[in-house]
């Protein structure tokens, strides 16, 4: 095999969990390319098939709050967000199922749900859990459990909407946000699925439950689809209706591929996606493949700031005291259960701003400060080796000039040997993108 | 010194000793910021340069129910969620509106003549979705967001020597200051925004080896050269925000390697819009060249509970407000400062069975300041006349709106907003 053909190898596969994993342990690297592009791939993707143990849940043994009624504030509210975010973060870092525990975060983005409004711990994580289970099965299936479940029945009002008075929170958002896209339904449509998916609520032990006598079940006529009248017709009509694919199919792609890939790469994905009847796993083995035929096919990724952050844990094996890694992530811009609203965090270039910079940088000196010396990271630094430091931190193509340049400069910042170069490299612009 | 020992304090104080070397690093930043410093240092009475803070009402602020008409198609279509009559704020000079009893604080400001109100104000052909809404707010220009107004106001009165602390964004929104080529400042809490460094290593020259990351690298691909951008720009206004926020050695970064305290990720609700407030005070005396402030305040987007809600929030607006009027006079820079207040849309007209309203079209928006022609109430919440029989019609376009403020401001504010936009006698001439 010549050095281009194993080198190409390392950076597919390592473009691999950049995108579509938690970035890559020491040795993982290594061991991916020695199994090559297809191999790898298959690995993430089919986990079962290749004998790759499942991952626990990272709340087990947890007892945190599933009263509905909550109504927030208290230092036990705080203390449970911190330990349940924690333990999220904890289990990307060590997610033996690399692709699972990068969707488990996605769809989180996607269904954004803020604990700020729900309140009980307990309940957003029923939801994440819901989301975990959906994640390899059929869109709508997810699409209906989202729709019923009680922390989003509280975060978008579904809760009090009733027959007699419905309002329109949840049933604009799912269509606008979650399932079809803005131009793809009409105002009647949004004032017909309120209606529909009256009469639910949440009971105080923090459950589900269907109040028929609150529900209007009058006929609807919604997305063009007569006889619509509650969750479940109100979901077949989503999905009969062709945007729904081509909205979905376009965030996966957008989120692996980039926000500007070719766009031929959604058109390919969605048509994937309809004829495999909405099956997600089916919709992610089409986008990674399409992805690893061809750089052509996608563009660079700005990574939020919590995949930034697990990835570089991930990478060093160091861990921070919440009190350092909390502060930040919020100054970041991003914090697990918090999203500004319900359209998720923005994304983009707008993990580019001076706040999100400044702590990536702060955040940076703390995990390179708390990785072992003999961490390879660490000890690429100390050793002045920038082209072996950006391999082990799952950049094989390594370091452009610019940043070479800042490495050779932090040699003369001081401090404990590779800290201070290992933490240029962390927060370098190379690093900002997957 | 060499540039690897230099902070950028230390280069503007040795002025003209870099030169070569600092090209070659990367250091353009501190260049560009050099000749803002140098030139404003020069000065020794406070610039006489305007400042413009819009306060973004986050989720769609229900206009009806803040400013308050005497309709009886108003009580009406809200039986329980309408303010009762012996509870509005009355205007003086008026009787058509009155405000919520939570803005009672900006009533002063309406006798004074630094009020002026702008009713039924939106975009025509808008949904009432949030996201395009928004995006129609923060760029003036519907359908189109690779601008926002503010970036499009930077871009046409940049100078020579940019500084990208002419427009600060706090609360983590700066959409509407996207720009062609200006840069600008985005804040989430001002206390916290510093680049300190890992024990035992000198926070100077690590930010100055990090400064470097920025230099300019042909052939990167633009998402990656927008990376390295952010870097010095950063570094740039880390120090100068230091500044207003330093209480004492160990927080301003001089001693760099403190640890963090905890922090709250759950703690933004109340307190945000008056902690941002204080800061825009705080960055307006400090003359660093500021124009633009953003601040948000979310929460406004009222389907259910409105009642508690929206009074919480329009109470800590007001008082924020009239506590930045207050502490701007006392410094002598109230004539410098206009404050807008903007929101993606009013609220339906009729109120929904969870004590709420859904998503409408005209709101209600507050202009402010000395330079307003206050005391009056451009535009109306025409209740006998409405959109789709269910919404505020958006009478007044939102860009008379941003007009007035960047007539104000100084600029050509026809060309960032496409035309001219009437802009109904809200200045005072």
């Amino acid at each position: 095999m010549t050095k281009t053909d194993s080198q190409s190898i390392r950076s597919q596969v390592a473009w691999l969990h950049r995108r579509c994993g938690v970035g890559l342990a020491p040795g993982e690297l290594d061991a991916a390319t020695a199994r090559g592009t297809q191999a790898e791939a298959d690995r993430l993707l089919n986990p079962d098939a290749n004998g790759v143990p499942a991952d626990p849940d990272p709340w087990a043994g947890s007892k945190y709050s599933t009263d509905p009624r909550e109504k927030g504030g208290g230092s036990n509210r705080r203390a449970e967000v911190l330990d349940a975010a924690g333990r999220w973060i904890d289990s990307m870092v060590h997610a033996n199922r690399p692709l699972a525990a990068r969707l488990g975060w996605f769809w989180h983005g996607h269904f954004a749900t803020s604990v700020q409004k729900v309140h009980a711990t307990g309940l957003m994580i029923g939801q994440f859990r819901t989301q975990r289970a959906g994640a390899f099965g059929t869109f709508p299936d997810l699409l209906r459990t989202m729709t019923v479940d009680p922390a989003m029945l509280i975060w978008l009002d579904g809760r009090k909407s009733t027959g007699r008075n419905p309002n329109e929170n949840y049933g604009r958002e799912m269509m606008e946000l979650f399932s079809l896209g803005l131009g793809n339904y009409a105002e009647s449509d949004v004032q017909a699925d309120a209606k529909a998916l009256t009469g639910w609520s949440v009971t105080p032990a923090g459950e589900a439950a269907f109040l028929a006598r609150r529900h209007d079940d009058s006929p609807q006529t919604y997305l063009g689809r007569p006889g619509v009248h509650d969750v479940d017709t109100v979901i077949s009509a989503v999905a009969a209706n062709p945007a729904m694919a081509t909205f979905i199919a376009g965030k996966i792609v957008g989120a692996f591929l980039g926000p500007d890939a070719d766009p031929a790469a959604a058109t390919t994905a969605a048509q994937a996606f309809t004829a495999s009847g909405f099956d997600l796993n089916a919709l992610y083995q089409n986008v990674v493949t399409q992805g690893i035929a061809g750089t052509s096919k996608w563009s660079p990724v700005v990574v939020d700031p919590v995949t930034w952050w697990v990835q570089a844990r991930r990478a060093t094996g160091a861990n921070v005291p919440p009190q350092e890694w909390t502060a930040l992530l919020v100054e970041a811009g991003q914090f697990p259960m918090v999203p500004p609203n319900v359209g998720g965090w923005p994304g983009g270039n707008a993990w580019l701003s001076t706040s999100t910079t400044a702590a990536r940088y702060e955040l940076a000196g703390h995990l390179a400060e708390a990785t072992d010396p003999s961490a390879p990271p660490r000890a690429a630094a100390a050793a002045g080796d920038w082209a072996r430091l950006a391999d082990t931190l799952g950049r094989p193509e390594g370091f452009g000039p610019a940043t070479v340049s800042a490495l050779v400069a932090s040699t003369s910042a001081g401090g404990a040997p590779g800290v201070a170069p290992l933490t240029i490299a962390l927060a370098s612009p190379e690093l900002t993108l997957a | 010194m060499t540039p690897s020992s230099m902070t950028r304090r230390k280069f503007l104080a040795a002025a003209g000793g870099v030169g070569v070397a600092a090209a070659a690093s990367g250091l353009v930043w501190d260049e560009l910021l050099r000749g803002h410093v140098e030139h404003h240092a020069s000065h020794t009475a406070p610039t006489k340069d305007r400042v413009l803070i819009a306060i973004q009402l986050m989720g769609g602020n229900d206009g009806l129910n803040a400013v308050v008409p005497s309709d009886g198609r108003y009580h009406d279509a809200r039986p329980t969620l309408g303010i009762a009559e012996n509870k509005v704020v009355p205007l003086s000079g008026t009787t058509a509106y009155g405000l919520h009893p939570s803005l009672a604080p900006l009533s002063g400001l309406w006798k004074d003549g630094q009020l002026a109100i702008v009713d039924g104000i939106g975009f025509a052909g808008l949904s009432r979705s949030h996201f395009q809404a928004m995006d129609w707010w923060y760029s003036g220009i519907p359908n189109q967001s690779t601008t926002g107004w503010i970036g499009r106001w930077l871009d046409a009165t940049a100078t020579a020597g940019d500084n990208p602390l002419r427009a600060v964004a706090m609360g983590g929104t700066a959409q509407a200051f996207t720009a062609r080529k200006a840069l600008s400042t985005s804040l989430t809490a001002p206390a916290a925004f510093r680049l300190l460094a890992p024990q035992g290593a000198s926070a100077d020259q690590l930010v100055a080896a990090f400064q470097r990351c920025g230099g300019p690298t042909p052939g990167d691909p633009q998402t990656l050269a927008a990376a390295r951008l952010a870097i010095p720009a950063t570094i740039g206004a880390v120090h100068d925000v230091a500044r207003v926020t330093a209480k004492s050695a160990s927080a301003s970064g001089a001693n760099g390697n403190t640890k963090n305290k905890a922090t709250n990720p759950l703690g933004k609700a109340k307190g945000d819009l008056t902690d941002q407030l204080q800061t825009a005070a705080q960055l307006i005396q400090l003359d660093l060249g500021v124009r633009v402030i953003g601040v948000v305040q979310n929460g406004y987007d009222t389907h259910a509970d409105q009642a508690s809600r929206q009074g919480d929030l329009l109470g800590e607006l007001a008082t924020s407000v009239a506590t930045l009027f207050k502490t701007l006079e006392a410094n002598g820079h109230l004539d410098r400062v206009m404050v807008m207040t903007w929101s993606e849309f009013g609220r339906r007209v009729a109120e929904n069975g969870s004590s709420g309203t859904d998503h409408g079209a005209g709101g209600a928006q507050f202009l402010m300041g000395n330079a307003v022609h206050g005391s009056q109430v451009v535009g109306s919440a025409n209740l006998a006349h409405l959109q789709e029989d269910a919404d505020v019609a958006p009478g007044i376009d939102a860009r008379s709106l941003y007009a007035t403020s960047l007539d104000w401001l100084g600029g050509p504010s026809s060309e960032v907003l496409g035309r001219s936009w009437d802009t109904y006698g809200l200045l005072k001439t």
